[in-house]
């Protein structure tokens, strides 16, 4: 049931992300609305769950979208899984705490996509995208996530109360 | 699914050696795989339809905020499609007297008419990194991989993968594509790829040191590409500079296509002269010298 609905959830962004999103965009920056979901899903579900939603997100984005397949899956399934640790250690309902561990994760994303698809190009020089791609997308993200870790919140909330599993949040 | 999560590092371990396997198979293949066109065939019709509400909504609210600028663009619409027609007489005049001569000089006509398709982007990358779209018309209307796409009178890029009902294109402002290119003035050649240090440009590179190339010049697609047909628009060049180590010279080109406001494209069905030669071995010298 879990998975069938983090499954759900990856598609509905996808299609989502690449179509009506494509309108919102800001001087041609785009919030990674998946980033979002992986790391809200990790941070309140934890670990394993938050690998299952990166590779679901990742293998859609891979499929349709890139040049070669395999780079998103990772890059969201290790986000899944380093976000996937705060799990014990914070406390959920906090607004502010979600926000600064998704710039975090943006951050992390930006910096490792760079290393394998950017650098390998020859552009060597992170910082001249520092300003034009990276820090508009952190904040569009950063912005963006704090109404999705709500919503994000209530399904998770809803599946943990009917499964009566092993974790209650009240 | 207890295991799951007692083993989670392991399989972690394990999927990620899955995505590198992945990675390093994709690179050179040249048609989706069975799984791919599955997710693509089954996703791209519901992408297609939340896409056309999107924009019809938008283009709604769109006509209410700028009346008035919608009424001076259709006046100034309809003076130049007036200008065009003008044009367009002339020109199939002038197409007929070219014909007649060619006729004279035994020429088989060189560009002859591009045998287009239309078709409406449905999705983008969700990425701020790289420009590919997703288009909806695939094997179902005969495209192939590696037809030429075009809109607004310049290149936009090439299709990557086909699928049944939908086509995965990547834009020549990306990176990862090269398009062999000529300059309509002076004839220099060189080939035209994406820069990401300036969003939205691109790099002709490999001109040669005595060129006399110049701001303003128009850039189209030469014949040598067994990818681009010969004569598509790509840009105007904006800026010369000089790349002392290889003793070339690097011209950035602003694109002819409009890539912020894209919504639907040709696809063009002509296969260049050159095509056939055998594909893979020819893109893969091309990627090799292209480093």
């Amino acid at each position: 049931m879990k998975y069938i609905v983090y499954t759900l959830l990856a598609i509905f962004n996808i299609i989502l992300q690449t179509t009506i999103f494509e309108s919102f965009a800001i001087i041609g920056i785009k919030p990674n609305t998946a980033l979002i979901i992986v790391v809200s899903v990790a941070f309140i579900q934890g670990e394993a769950d938050g690998i299952f939603m990166g590779l679901m997100a990742g293998f859609l984005q891979d499929t349709l979208f890139s040049v070669y397949l395999g780079c998103n899956m990772f890059i969201y399934a290790l986000i899944g899984m380093v976000c996937g640790y705060c799990f014990k250690a914070f406390f959920k309902e906090s607004f502010l705490l979600p926000l600064a561990i998704v710039a975090g994760a943006d951050i992390f994303y930006s910096l490792i996509y760079f290393t394998l698809n950017i650098l390998l190009m020859g552009y060597s020089n992170f910082l001249a995208f520092l300003l034009p791609k990276v820090l508009p997308e952190l904040v569009y993200t950063v912005l963006i996530s704090a109404f999705l870790y709500r919503i994000v919140y209530i399904i998770t909330e809803f599946l943990n109360n009917r499964k009566s599993s092993r974790r209650r949040l009240f | 699914m207890n295991f799951f999560d007692n083993h989670k590092r392991i399989f972690f371990l394990i999927l990620s050696l899955i995505c590198l396997a992945l990675a390093g198979w994709s690179t050179h293949r040249f048609a989706p795989s069975f799984f791919e066109k599955t997710v693509g065939t089954v996703l791209t019709p519901i992408a297609g339809g939340i896409n056309k509400a999107g924009s019809f909504v938008s283009a709604r609210f769109k006509a209410i905020t700028n009346t008035n600028s919608i009424i001076d663009e259709n006046e100034s619409l309809k003076e130049e499609i007036e200008k065009l027609k003008l044009d367009n007489s002339r020109l199939a005049l002038l197409e007929q007297d070219n014909a007649d001569l060619m006729g004279l000089l035994n020429i088989q006509g060189k560009y002859s008419a591009f045998d287009t398709e239309g078709a409406r982007i449905i999705a983008k990358d969700p990425g701020n990194w790289y420009d590919v779209f997703i288009i909806d018309k695939g094997t179902n209307n005969g495209l192939t991989e590696n037809m030429a796409v075009v809109s607004g009178g310049g290149l936009v890029g090439r299709i990557k993968e086909c699928g049944f009902n939908y086509s995965k294109v990547v834009s020549i402002i990306d990176d990862a594509d090269a398009v062999s290119a000529t300059a309509m003035r002076t004839g220099d050649v060189g080939y035209v790829k994406g820069d990401y240090y300036n969003n939205g440009m691109c790099r002709m590179e490999l001109i040669d040191m005595s060129s006399k190339m110049a701001e303003g010049d128009e850039i189209i697609t030469s014949g040598f590409s067994s990818v681009y047909p010969e004569g598509i628009v790509i840009g105007r060049v904006t800026e010369i500079e000089n790349a002392d180590k290889t003793s070339t010279k690097t011209a950035l080109i602003a694109p002819a296509a409009d890539f912020k406001h894209l919504s639907s494209v040709l696809v063009v069905k002509n296969t260049p002269k050159n095509a056939e030669y055998n594909f893979d071995e020819t893109t893969e010298t091309t990627t090799e010298a292209e480093g």
